[in-house]
């Protein structure tokens, strides 16, 4: 991405999300269709993943209800757990929910303690883990966080 | 008053445009003093303000043409779902409702649209269509199954 085109979608993100016009993040990723936040939490960069027919695994659960999420997500080796803070040897991922508890948004958490998303057809950022957070169309609020052991590869990576 | 500034004007309730320049730089009364009444130029140029509003009020409540009115609604989807990831919360959207309102009439804008960038306009064109050709396989691949509904497209006749 060029300077100005970060510096565009820096404005874009600003006016929808209240909590990054003054907290921090970075624009880490062209705009593109081809995966969502949700694929994105789970290092797919490939498929858009939502629940309902054509974008959601095969035998889920399909609603947008946290229950349903978080039954996905298990099949990825996740379980809920307390608190958003950085724990060694595990990867994490928050659910945000909007004021009908319908899932809005999933964040992945870097080894650094930051978390990254993907915002819907557009950019990937690194952001705290409240900067989505607010009335839409930004994502509501944290209700879930999942965890899962780092594979001892992505250990190394690290 | 300074004349030099346009003053808001109102006809009928609504801002119209300004006094022209040409009587900004020539005022009709000395400074500090209102005119007490209109000079014929004045009075034919209301006139014809005047019936320019009438027109354009007329103009106004008229329909848009298919293309427009289907580009200000994509655009208004486009911008209050630019962070939506759900496909389902996109398609309730009051705007996208209206696009699959247009019917068959929009298909070949939606695919023209789709020809030019992938996005979800899938959901809009099962609605309208009752057709369903993104192959099982492609389920979540966005570009693949922008190519399943050109392909569709080129099938049935559109040019996209």
């Amino acid at each position: 991405m060029t300077a100005e085109e970060i510096r565009l979608a820096e404005q874009a993100i600003s006016r929808i999300f209240p909590g990054l016009q003054t907290g921090w993040f970075e624009v880490k990723s062209p705009r593109t269709t081809d995966y969502n936040c949700i694929g994105w939490a789970v290092d797919d960069d490939r498929n858009w993943l939502w629940p309902g027919e054509r974008y959601w695994p095969n035998g889920i659960r399909t609603d947008e209800s946290v229950a349903a999420f978080v039954a996905v997500f298990a099949t990825k080796g996740y379980t809920p757990c307390e608190g958003g803070a950085l724990e060694p040897n595990f990867e994490k991922i928050a659910l945000y929910v909007n004021d009908q508890a319908t899932v809005t948004h999933a964040a992945r958490q870097l080894s650094d303690g930051r978390w990254t998303s993907k915002l819907g057809s557009q950019w990937d950022i690194v952001h705290s883990l409240e900067g989505v957070c607010g009335s839409p169309p930004a994502y509501g609020q944290v209700a879930q966080i999942l965890r899962r052991p780092v594979p001892i590869s992505s250990q190394d990576a690290r | 008053m300074n004349p030099a500034i346009a003053q808001p004007r109102f006809l009928h309730g609504r801002e119209i445009a300004p006094f022209p320049s040409w009587e900004q730089r020539v005022p009709i009364v000395p400074s500090g003093r209102c005119p007490i009444a209109l000079s014929e130029d004045q009075r034919t140029l209301s006139r014809r303000e005047h019936d320019l509003f009438l027109s354009f009020n007329r103009v106004s409540s008229y329909r848009l043409p298919l293309e427009l009115q289907f580009f200000v609604l994509a655009i208004q989807w486009k911008r209050d779902t630019l962070v939506e990831s759900s496909p389902w919360r996109m398609a309730v959207h009051p705007a996208y409702q209206r696009i699959i309102g247009l019917g068959w009439q929009a298909v070949p804008l939606i695919l023209r649209q789709l020809a030019c960038e992938a996005d979800f306009w899938f959901e809009a064109l099962v609605a309208i269509t009752g057709e369903q050709p993104v192959l099982p396989e492609h389920a979540g691949k966005i570009e693949a199954m922008r190519l399943d509904w050109l392909c569709w497209g080129r099938e049935h006749g559109y040019d996209c």
